[in-house]
């Protein structure tokens, strides 16, 4: 069969199919922005908290089957300025291992708009992001990473008036987001706050098909997955499983290793990708029954 | 001017149904043969060609939905033009774009013998498909497939970004390809 062939059917649609996508109230609505509850900390002046970002560069980052998990997205969640630089928290996502912050700069002077065009922050060390528990005590992340957001390899800032957009990504090897009350980002003197009260997805265990396997310790979400593996020089290799049985020829993910030299163990935390090796991935796990790593397979225990 | 009254006048075989016909869908077919083949002047020509295959088509058929019968029309033949070769030298549209794409669904296996399938019951698979998925991740398969609107144009319809455009494509692509295998129509 050609491509052609496949175009040439498609003028065999039925007719309410087309009909329907054709029809501009059966078109996705502009996405009503959720405002969840966010407690500013501030070292300077407050300009204000603000609405945030547009529904566009909220979808940029969480690319796959969010539709039915946006009460569970934090977005538009506020911003804290210095005068000279303002942080906008764009959006977030968690699970007990992982959570994943958007954030825009804006620069509010020509000289600190140049600042920020002038290379990646991250690399010159301002920033911090960590958490904190219920009681304020400080807890970093063991493992911290940070993106500009990419669309075909080129830095792209989504926003009209923003000079640079991150992605930043915190994660525990065990489930240690459980201890944590509040997300913390701060760049110089200035702290935005997430409270995730509510913005977390759920993890699910999964266990071999076969009744035993080589990985334990696995579970995984809407967001990411985790396991524990032989400490190996191969990476990993995770396929998700559809509902029908059927294994992904590629699946789109971004994996970390960590253990010390001469564990025979390996943690694996992995984040799904969505539409670019920056951008989120939130999966619909109803359409998969499982995880296959490494050609072994293991099922989601629901 | 309603539908019913066109088609009245394509069965009392009055010239004005063209006029009629023009006038109400040449916007909607125009932008169809747009889509596909690029040029202005081989859209229009093509759009002239709908008007007179519907005039040779009605009566005896009595189309219920006079914009997709239409717009059925000016696909197909727009789709032909670009294969014929005459309009990709002028350049190629959203056309091309998508037949790259839709190159993923269709891979052959190794070994297999490709055999023609019948283009009407693949539209009706695809159709059975489409019915099984999200209602907007559906539509906006038809948008880019059927009707070869731009990503651009889709995300803004949708109010979603390009990237997620695309990524719903992505993955409605895999899925089709998967399910036409398990109907063995790959």
């Amino acid at each position: 069969m050609k491509p052609e062939d496949l175009m040439h059917a498609m003028n065999h649609l039925d007719p309410d199919l087309v009909e329907r996508a054709e029809q501009p109230g059966t078109r996705r609505k502009p996405r009503v922005r959720r405002i969840a509850v966010l407690a500013a900390c501030l070292a300077a002046m407050v300009v204000g908290v603000s609405a945030g970002a547009s529904a566009g560069l909220f979808d940029a980052y969480f690319g796959g089957e969010s539709d039915q998990y946006q009460h569970q997205l934090l977005s538009a969640a506020g911003s804290v300025s210095s005068g000279t630089v303002e942080l906008r928290l764009e959006g977030a996502a968690a699970d007990r291992h992982t959570v994943q912050l958007v954030v825009s700069f804006l620069g509010l002077t020509p000289e600190s708009k140049q600042a920020l065009a002038a290379g990646d922050l991250a690399q010159q060390g301002k920033f911090d992001l960590y958490a904190l528990s219920e009681t304020g005590q400080r807890i970093d992340f063991p493992s911290t990473e940070s993106g500009t957001y990419t669309e075909t390899g080129k830095a792209v800032t989504l926003l009209a008036d923003a000079d640079m957009t991150y992605l930043l990504t915190g994660t525990f090897e065990d489930t240690g987001l459980d201890q944590v009350a509040t997300v913390c980002f701060a760049y110089e003197d200035l702290v935005l706050e997430a409270d995730l009260t509510g913005c977390t997805f759920p993890e699910y265990q999964l266990e071999p098909a076969g009744g035993t396997g080589s990985l334990t310790g696995f579970s995984a979400s809407a967001i990411g997955f985790y396991f524990t593996m032989a400490s190996s020089d191969e990476p990993a290799q995770v396929r998700l499983i559809r509902a029908d049985g059927s294994v992904e020829k590629d699946t789109a993910f971004r994996a970390s290793w960590s253990g010390e030299d001469g564990q025979q163990q390996t943690a694996v935390t992995g984040v799904w990708c969505g539409g670019s090796p920056v951008a989120m991935g939130v999966l619909d796990l109803d359409q998969y029954q499982g995880i296959q790593v490494n050609g072994e397979k293991y099922l989601f225990v629901r | 001017m309603e539908d019913e009254a066109i088609l009245a006048l394509y069965w009392q075989r009055d010239e004005e149904a063209l006029a009629a016909t023009a006038a109400k869908y040449g916007g909607y077919c125009g932008s169809i043969a747009r889509q596909i083949l690029g040029d202005p002047g081989d859209a229009e020509e093509c759009v002239n060609d709908t008007w007179l295959h519907a005039w040779n088509a009605i009566p005896p058929h009595r189309p219920p939905r006079l914009s997709l019968f239409l717009g059925k029309i000016t696909r197909e033949l727009a789709i032909n033009r670009w294969n014929a070769g005459r309009a990709q030298k002028r350049g190629g549209g959203e056309y091309a774009l998508a037949l790259e794409e839709l190159r993923e669904v269709v891979s052959a296996r190794r070994g297999q013998p490709e055999e023609g399938v019948e283009a009407e019951l693949l539209g009706r698979a695809i159709s059975d498909f489409l019915r099984t998925q999200p209602p907007q991740a559906a539509s906006i398969f038809v948008r880019r497939y059927y009707h070869l609107c731009p990503i651009r144009q889709i995300a803004a319809e949708f109010a979603i970004s390009e990237s997620k455009t695309k990524s719903i494509l992505f993955r409605m692509r895999k899925k089709l390809h998967t399910y036409l295998e398990g109907e063995e129509l790959l």
